[in-house]
């Protein structure tokens, strides 16, 4: 099963026998991407559906990239390709082999060493994010949320090496609550709530007086409360004297989000080759995805000069999205799955799961990683490896008390009057039968021919 | 502005739903029934997405499945199938 990239379960029957391509689907194959495969590629896939065989893309892209400038006739790229589907058949897994515990022990053994190296924090770029074990246990469990979330966002393509814009772009995203720019005072004598903002922060976060005041005016709980014209601090009366309500009012207007998004703690910016990439502490996904900051608004905010330039000569360009939505990067799984979907999400936990394993210098083949995430996204849904999810809706009553709290399950079973098919491993153990794996998943059996 | 179509992103591979005869095609080809293979719900993104680019008398039912192109770090590119389900 290693020619696939995913090996899910139910591709199982796929493997017995030759596979059978499809003639269809390797025309589909040679179709889809023309721009993208070299001659000799295309000359090796015809090839390869004439003599009705198969091999994956990277196997055909290598053998082209060895023949690439070499004058062959096609008798011989047929006697190479035969040569090369032989080899690659005979490293394929064999039926019935235990990919699951092979693939839990491949993580598991390199696991042990991660304990004793590290159970902290290191730093990416200024950034706390928690790595090593405690990472990898976080992604297996499926956690709702990982302890130190983290976004990695792009800027488009054109715009990626400006960096005041980078810096525009970050302030815009990075929430700023009222206590950031400036500070409460409590007047309990005439009932009211003094703001008064630090002009120095402000103009740090970019933000207004007039709109300091339009925020707090239309933040639930403090409409029609807000004073109009102060000159450099903002008024909160309370119409009826009551230490309650003052002190609540007092309570909202602190904790009021005067910009960015909720969640995101802190934006910094690094610089990889000629672009800035913003990482943040905090991650929202579903907010910055519909987040629209345009070309225009940067320099309508900044520039003006260049933005009437700009408009005369290609307006265009101002609609234009400053950040790359489709490489909006983070590091939580949940969040990715209900923003993104399934698909995503086990193409998530596969990159975090060997990102985290590759940075502490252990060598996991990505196969075994991509069995899991398929594993934990088998149903649909994001499940955790272990009790609460798919260790523990195994089928087999034995399995799983063999696994963890046998009494509970045992009673349970006893009580509702579970059956047990004994199909399994672990249940094939424990009544002392061979299990199904290997050799031991065939059976032989005898029909004697009908007399006529 | 319109919203970000989330097929775009570049952590979701390309869905497409398979028709009835085609369902049929691969499913003896594999040996398998539908319920074998791996679900994906009629609540996820990228099948709502899916649901909304489509024509409006068709819809999106439980039992269609969908043909997922994943790019795969072992074989480039890989198809899988996943049902759809509540």
């Amino acid at each position: 099963m290693k020619q696939s990239g995913g090996r899910s379960a139910p591709k199982r029957g796929a493997r017995k026998g030759k596979p059978q391509p499809g003639p269809a689907e390797l025309e589909k194959y040679i179709e889809r991407s023309t721009g993208e495969r070299s001659e000799m590629q295309k000359r090796l896939l015809k090839i390869l559906k004439e003599m009705e065989r198969k091999l994956p893309e990277s196997v055909v892209e290598s053998v082209a990239e060895r023949l690439e400038g070499i004058e062959v006739r096609d008798s011989t790229l047929k006697k190479i390709l035969q040569k090369a589907c032989d080899r690659y058949e005979e490293h394929l897994i064999d039926p019935n082999e235990s990919a699951g515990i092979v693939a839990a022990q491949s993580i598991g053994e390199p696991g042990t060493q991660m304990t004793m190296r590290t159970f902290h924090y290191a730093g990416v770029a200024e950034i706390n994010v928690t790595l090593g074990l405690p990472r990898l246990i976080e992604i297996v469990d499926a956690r709702r949320a990982p302890s130190t979330p983290m976004m990695e966002v792009h800027l488009a393509p054109s715009l990626a090496g400006d960096r005041d814009l980078a810096m525009w772009v970050s302030n815009k995203i990075e929430t700023a609550s009222l206590l950031d720019v400036a500070s409460l005072e409590t007047d309990i004598h005439n009932m009211r709530v003094h703001v008064l903002p630090d002009s120095e922060r402000m103009k740090r976060k970019d933000i207004t007086l007039q709109g300091l005041r339009d925020v707090l005016a239309q933040s639930r709980g403090l409409k029609d409360l807000v004073s109009e014209n102060d000159r450099d601090s903002i008024t909160i009366q309370i119409p009826d004297p009551s230490f309650r309500v003052l002190h609540q009012k007092s309570e909202i207007t602190r904790d009021t989000k005067i910009k960015g998004l909720d969640g995101i703690t802190r934006a910094v910016l690094r610089k990889e080759g000629g672009e800035y990439v913003i990482y943040t502490e905090g991650s929202n996904l579903e907010e910055l995805l519909s987040f629209d900051l345009t070309y225009g608004e940067y320099l309508g905010a900044t520039d003006k000069a260049r933005y009437t330039e700009i408009a005369e000569s290609e307006p265009a360009r101002l609609t234009m999205q400053v950040i790359d939505k489709t490489k909006v990067r983070t590091n939580n799984i949940e969040e990715i799955y209900s923003v993104l979907g399934v698909e995503a999400a086990r193409n998530a936990i596969i990159e975090e799961a060997s990102k985290t394993l590759e940075e502490q210098g252990l060598v996991v083949d990505i196969r075994h990683i991509m069995l899991v995430a398929d594993m934990m996204t088998n149903d649909g849904s994001v499940k955790a490896i272990g009790r609460h999810g798919i260790s523990g809706r195994k089928s087999s009553v034995l399995a799983r008390a063999a696994f963890e709290i046998t009494s509970t399950h045992l009673l349970r079973a006893a009580i509702i009057g579970e059956e047990d098919m004994l199909d399994g491993v672990a249940e094939n153990i424990i009544v002392g039968q061979p299990v199904t794996l290997g050799t031991g998943a065939v059976n032989v059996e005898y029909m004697p021919e009908k007399k006529v | 502005m319109p919203a970000f179509n989330i097929l775009n992103h570049e952590m979701v591979p390309e869905h497409r739903l398979v028709g009835e005869a085609e369902a049929e095609k691969i499913m003896k080809r594999f040996g398998i029934t539908k319920e074998q293979l791996p679900k994906i719900k009629m609540t996820d993104p990228a099948i709502r997405v899916l649901e909304a680019t489509l024509k409006e008398k068709e819809g999106i039912r439980e039992g269609m499945i969908v043909e997922i192109k994943r790019n795969s770090k072992t074989s480039e590119q890989f198809t899988a199938y996943r049902l759809i389900t509540r």
